[in-house]
């Protein structure tokens, strides 16, 4: 083997030299990319960083390795997917890596959740993003929240409820997570009387539901489309019974269950707004904000082009989700619409406030 | 349902599906060998393929990754005093001293044949228990979980050598270490000193290298010896651990019955009952001194009771559609995207797929058990290498493994701090078991506790029979522990007395 020998005034040179490669080579940086880097196929021979800010097997990584093989068809090149976990801070650790640190080159994505953007309106530590000014690419999922309680509570409608002696105790995770919202606005509409008792802790829907079925809660707010998928003989059975559903029409399959704004009094139906940012921005797939016009553009058509794939729709329920697409613009309105209303922003910190 | 069970038995092993088992079985053993990458990771990735078949193959693909994982955990906690996963750790404490006496293959056979007869126990639990299950599980409320914790830290927590309250104050330290994270109650982050990844609590498997593989490491660079001795006689060991296991027939089914149930519980899994069932066979031995040095019922509670979870763990995904772990939370994903709803059908209209999960449980553990004898040789040559090349070797692992963990230094700077942690508490004699474990179940236990007054209110709670029952077990494992100490400590001082 031959061996490599650096003497004093090589090694005192190289020691001088390296430092100031290094030095030079930091400073130079990267150029942002304009839409004249932009060639159509941009994407080829490249790798696609996806963030995801849930844990590996949850709900979110499900969805984000689902959506990958198909983003890869649709963009010319069909670039390589890896992924990245930041699941910091219930997501936001990704928000931050998204809005701060990932380049404006396209080649770094994530899948953040509405959580995202209750962190921010609560004004929560470690928030550094401002979820308005991020790429949104369109969305495939749609929220159909429907609040439950057992058949053994002796409430059969909204109007009961109103009238029941006692409040049913509703499970759920955090005040501030998504399907707590629902019952938190039916209360915060009706703030002289305590429609619920919110019970929360639990690790997940799952433990809710089993909770429910022992009898520890009355009942809870969840997905249609989760509650036929997994427990449809508690509906047939009528061991649950749906009460409102939060939806702007009412859903096809509950003819006769009112939607909540159907039921919240005129004077409180500024907080219905509150629900629908979360309608359009359940896990959503963005992008850095400022990506060069082109480059957003191409995403967003690759979406587009998703969405219209038969096979894409039929994996996503397959996971257990409803299909719906949502364009980008539908995310940013929804969005931007309750970032910029103060009121709206006040009531929701004073909802969750007063639970949690 | 023996014929059902025939049924699900011949479609596993039918084309493509047994192709699927034996995929599923190498990409376990892979995960399980690897520290910091599990099923879990493996199940996500290979998710999309699973949905796409048939859904006994897919099931199958699933379910053998999870199984087999445990067996290639298994190979590197002896060998390596690396555990590939999380529910391998107590094999480090009784089967790598084994491996360094020239007994790899000993403490390997008696983990395999422990772990067959453990997943067996399961399988057949699973398959019998079909009709009591909901009944068992609804009983179990958010009090009894919460009294379960107490009576697991209060088994581990007299694993003490002699001083159990020692035992109980390191538990306490567990449980404030596990305070870390956000608050499960109001969603706030705790004591995370603005450090966005602790807000999911301190990362276990970054945590948990530092404070056993670490220690070890650190052992082996003092003592200067290799890892494994080179000289060791495969077939006679093979012969002899299989002999030992069978022997030990009563610890097996005992403690194969504490998995299955802890396996019941959602959150508890296999890091639990390892150290419960280790904690039992100690406590069970003629000779309890010998453990910690390469006791063989060291070796064999711990195995059987982790495999026999797998049954118990398949209990309220496949009858309820409640998953008791993440890699359960991906089966039932599986499940429903191949239209296979979870709950009362699976024993009428997908019993054939019931079965076909169940055969595959024993199924892929004989062929992990198989691909592993056929390759232990090589893998006992690697271990046997010199410390100066060893320690390195496995130093650069564990840092990979700790890194990829949380994908940031966060887990790197947490194998340091727990390092720091498992080598003091290693110097200075003290249990680490009750610490791990305690911190493992601290979230579990603020949880239960906090849902139990929501949900029943103090005084309901505390007049439930099963409460009442598991308050008596837990006062009896304390005073037991103690008055047993105690009878020690007189016997020697009546001998020293004597002596004089």
């Amino acid at each position: 083997v031959q061996e490599f020998y650096v003497n004093r005034r090589q090694y005192k040179a190289l020691s001088l030299i390296l430092p100031l490669v290094f030095l030079v080579a930091g400073c130079g940086g990267d150029d942002p990319l304009t839409n004249k880097d932009i060639k159509a196929d941009y994407y080829k021979g490249k790798t696609i960083t996806w963030i995801v800010s849930g844990s590996a097997g949850g709900g979110t990584d499900v969805l984000t390795r689902a959506y990958a093989p198909f983003l890869s068809k649709y963009l010319e090149g069909h670039p390589k997917v890896q992924f990245k976990y930041l699941t910091g801070g219930g997501g936001i650790e990704a928000g931050n890596y998204i809005y701060n640190v990932a380049k404006k080159d396209g080649l770094t994505l994530a899948t953040l959740g509405s959580e995202n953007l209750f962190s921010q309106i609560l004004g929560e530590d470690g928030v550094k993003y401002q979820f308005q000014k991020l790429t949104f690419l369109g969305n495939f999922l749609a929220r159909d929240q429907m609040l439950f309680v057992r058949g053994d509570f002796g409430v059969d409608n909204f109007d009961e409820l109103m009238d029941a002696s006692e409040p049913p105790k509703i499970g759920a995770r955090t005040a501030s997570h998504s399907t707590a919202l629902l019952p938190l606005i039916l209360q915060g509409s009706f703030p002289d009387k305590k429609l619920f008792d919110m019970v929360y802790g639990y690790d997940g829907g799952e433990d809710v539901d089993l909770d429910v079925e022992r009898g520890a809660l009355d009942g809870r707010s969840n997905s249609v489309g989760s509650v036929e998928s997994t427990h449809q003989d508690w509906i047939d059975d009528k061991f649950l019974v749906p009460l409102v559903y939060e939806g702007q029409e009412r859903h096809p399959d509950f003819p006769d269950v009112p939607t909540v704004g159907e039921v919240v009094p005129p004077e409180h139906q500024d907080l219905i707004a509150l629900l629908r940012a979360p309608d359009l921005t359940t896990r959503p797939p963005v992008a850095p904000p400022g990506l060069p016009s082109d480059l957003s553009d191409m995403l967003r058509k690759a979406f587009e082009d998703m969405s219209n794939d038969p096979d894409f729709e039929k994996t996503v329920e397959d996971l257990g989700y409803p299909f719906q697409w949502i364009t980008p613009d539908q995310e940013a309105d929804a969005v931007t619409s309750v970032l910029s209303d103060k009121d709206l922003e006040e009531d929701y910190k004073g909802l969750v406030g007063d639970e949690g | 349902m023996c014929g059902a069970l025939l049924s699900g038995l011949a479609d596993v092993l039918a084309w493509p599906t047994c192709g699927y088992l034996l995929l599923g079985c190498v990409v376990g053993l892979i995960v399980g060998i690897l520290p910091g990458l599990g099923p879990v990771f493996a199940i996500t990735i290979f998710l999309p393929i699973a949905i796409q078949l048939d859904p006994v193959s897919g099931l199958v693909l699933i379910v053998s990754i999870w199984t087999v994982a445990q067996i290639g955990g298994e190979v590197t906690s002896v060998l390596f005093a690396v555990p590939g996963e999380l529910s391998t750790v107590t094999t480090i404490l009784d089967g790598h001293p084994l491996a360094r006496q020239g007994k790899a293959g000993l403490a390997l056979a008696v983990n395999f044949t422990s772990n067959l007869m453990g997943v067996t126990f399961g399988a057949v639990i699973l398959f019998l228990a079909v009709p009591i299950a909901r009944p068992l599980i609804l009983h179990l409320g958010n009090p009894e979980l919460f009294m379960c914790v107490l009576v697991g830290v209060t088994f581990v927590g007299s694993l003490t050598g002699g001083r159990p309250l020692l035992g109980y104050a390191v538990a306490a330290f567990g449980f404030l270490l596990a305070l870390v994270g956000t608050s499960v109650i109001s969603g706030a982050p705790r004591y995370t000193f603005g450090v966005l990844g602790l807000w999911e609590g301190i990362p276990l498997i970054s945590f948990a290298l530092g404070f056993f593989a670490i220690p070890e490491v650190y052992r082996m660079y003092v003592d200067g010896n290799p890892l494994t001795a080179s000289r060791v006689n495969i077939g006679a060991d093979f012969k002899e651990g299989i002999v030992e296991s069978l022997r030990h027939w009563r610890l097996v089914l005992a403690c194969s019955g504490i998995g299955v149930v802890i396996g019941l519980i959602p959150g508890l899994g296999g890091s639990v009952s390892q150290w419960v069932s280790y904690s039992y066979a100690k406590r069970r031995s003629k000779h309890p001194e010998q453990f910690g040095h390469g006791a063989i019922e060291g070796l064999i509670g711990p195995s059987a009771s982790c495999t026999a979870k797998d049954g118990g763990h398949l209990l309220p995904t496949l009858f309820f559609g409640i998953p008791a772990s993440v890699s359960m939370a991906l089966l039932l994903t599986a499940m429903l995207a191949l239209d296979v709803t979870p709950g009362p059908k699976m024993v009428t209209e997908h019993l054939d797929v019931t079965m076909a999960i169940i055969s595959v449980l024993v199924i892929s553990c004989i062929l992990g058990i198989i691909i592993m004898t056929l390759s232990v040789k090589k893998l006992i040559h690697l271990a046997s290498m010199p410390t100066a090349y060893m320690v390195p070797f496995l130093l650069a692992l564990i840092l990979i493994a700790a890194y990829s963990a949380r994908d940031s230094m966060l887990g790197v700077t947490l194998l340091i701090v727990g390092s720091v942690i498992g080598v003091t508490m290693e110097i200075l004699g003290w249990p680490r078991a009750p610490f791990i474990l305690a911190f493992v179940l601290g979230p579990l236990a603020e949880r239960y506790l906090f849902l139990t007054e929501q949900t029943y209110g103090w005084s309901a709670a505390a007049v439930r029979p099963g409460v009442l029952i598991l308050f008596v077990i837990m006062a009896s494992v304390i005073f037991w522990t103690i008055r047993g100490e105690r009878g020690h400590k007189n016997a020697d001082d009546t001998v020293l007395a004597s002596e004089r």
